[in-house]
């Protein structure tokens, strides 16, 4: 009995571990959190270890990874207050602040952080959330990601639309926002 | 294809034929403002498909990872022989029911009692609070565990300065904030530090001295606020 959890737990590390930078990636857009990430991917882990019988096709164990990191971001998720859904994403464009071609690169070449986007993913609907994360951060097609989150293709293309509306007005906005706000520590994020 | 359509293509990319997309660049090519949006826009993606590039790992994870793993294994072991678990698992819960509430009530009004003493004895201008001009630096530098500041049950709030003060052998960070009903402190403590339970995403609040803290957990990270 202990011999075959060994060598279970063994092979566990290796099929596993190699998504751990994935999971980490993921759950860091998921969450906003560097702290949170790193708790989110220990539950993951710990799950997934205690099912990893149920995992039949090892092909599939980075979306078995997946799907469990998700599943204990939404459960988590629900403990914590509602965020503010932000508005249905119609149109950015206007954000653009100057629209000369050095103007629009200028707004969100430099100033556009990685903590920009974390507080802009954030805000969003994890419907958008996700497919933006396998658009941009896996450079999957819209037909892989379909078959990773089990939706239709049609539903993906849509959802995407909608994300990088939203993704993209709201870092154009938030970009602007914080620039006229300076050095004035901002409590209220 | 006019402005109007192509401001339409270029913001719902993903849903449209790929016949459109012709359309779309004949028309860029013949109007200034829309090649320029395009031009924006393609931008604006290169740098979001920057930002969503992986982060480094912290060397952290795996090793907790691994320990998660290892104490799974060692206390089934310990405890697998033993036929009466699911008894003693019973008992204890009933004990951990009974026992926990009015307990963990208890620690929590004696830490909110102990912050608003320290808030009445120097949480005001005239004691040397450091300036601070990034949180997340300054706390991470000072407790060794950086935080930010968000979700604080009350707008307006501007931080004057910060120090780390030692509460029932605890380190807090003491931040000096103020708002419009004066002067207000902020500790924020480890969780794992402090003696209570406290649960993710509720507020609760103790009364002491005509003061009233509010506390909350976030990140790990425990904030009472004294206002
Ligand atoms: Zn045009
Ligand atoms: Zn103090």
């Amino acid at each position: 009995m202990v011999f075959l959890r060994r060598v279970d737990k063994k092979r566990f590390k290796e099929v596993t571990f190699v998504y751990l930078d994935f999971l980490y990636n993921v759950a860091l857009k998921y969450s906003g959190s560097t702290y949170d990430a790193e708790d989110l991917v220990q539950e993951t882990m710990y799950t997934a270890y205690r099912k990893f019988y149920q995992l039949r096709d090892e092909e599939k164990c980075k979306s078995w990874l997946f799907a469990i990191l998700r599943s204990h971001f939404f459960k988590e998720k629900r403990q914590f207050a509602k965020r503010p859904i932000l508005d249905d994403g119609t149109g950015y464009l206007k954000y653009i602040p100057d629209k000369t071609v050095k103007g629009v690169v200028d707004s969100f070449e430099k100033k556009v952080t990685r903590e920009n986007l974390h507080r802009v993913l954030a805000k969003l609907p994890e419907k958008h959330k996700e497919v933006l994360i396998f658009h941009y951060m896996e450079d999957m097609t819209y037909q892989e990601i379909a078959e990773y989150l089990e939706i239709p293709i049609g539903t993906v293309m849509s959802r995407l639309a909608r994300g990088k509306q939203s993704l993209k007005k709201s870092l154009l906005r938030d970009t602007k926002s914080r620039q006229r706000r300076g050095k004035i520590i901002q409590l209220m994020g | 294809m006019d402005c109007k359509e192509f401001h339409l293509w270029l913001e719902n990319r993903d849903i449209y034929d790929l016949s459109e997309a012709d359309r779309a660049l004949r028309h860029s090519e013949q109007c200034d403002n829309c090649k320029i949006l395009l031009g924006g826009d393609q931008q604006l993606d290169k740098r979001i498909r920057e930002m969503f590039q992986y982060d480094k790992v912290p060397d952290t994870l795996l090793r907790n990872v691994n320990r998660r793993l290892e104490s799974r294994a060692r206390v089934r072991k310990r405890w697998g022989k033993y036929l009466a678990l699911p008894v003693l698992f019973a008992v204890s819960l009933a004990l951990f029911l009974i026992l926990q509430p009015s307990e963990n009530v208890i620690a929590i009004e004696a830490l909110g009692r102990s912050v608003v003493l320290d808030h009445l004895d120097h949480g005001s201008p005239d004691t040397a609070f450091e300036k601070i001009v990034n949180i997340k630096q300054w706390s991470g530098e000072r407790l060794n565990r950086p935080f930010v500041l968000k979700d604080l049950p009350e707008k307006g709030f501007t931080v004057v300065g910060g120090i780390i003060c030692t509460i029932n052998n605890c380190n807090f960070a003491h931040l000096l904030l103020t708002g419009k009903d004066g002067y207000a402190s902020l500790f924020v403590a480890q969780e794992k530090d402090i003696h209570c339970k406290l649960t993710s995403g509720k507020m609760y609040s103790v009364h002491v001295e005509g003061k009233k803290v509010r506390l909350w957990k976030k990140d790990a990270m425990v904030y009472l606020l004294v206002a």
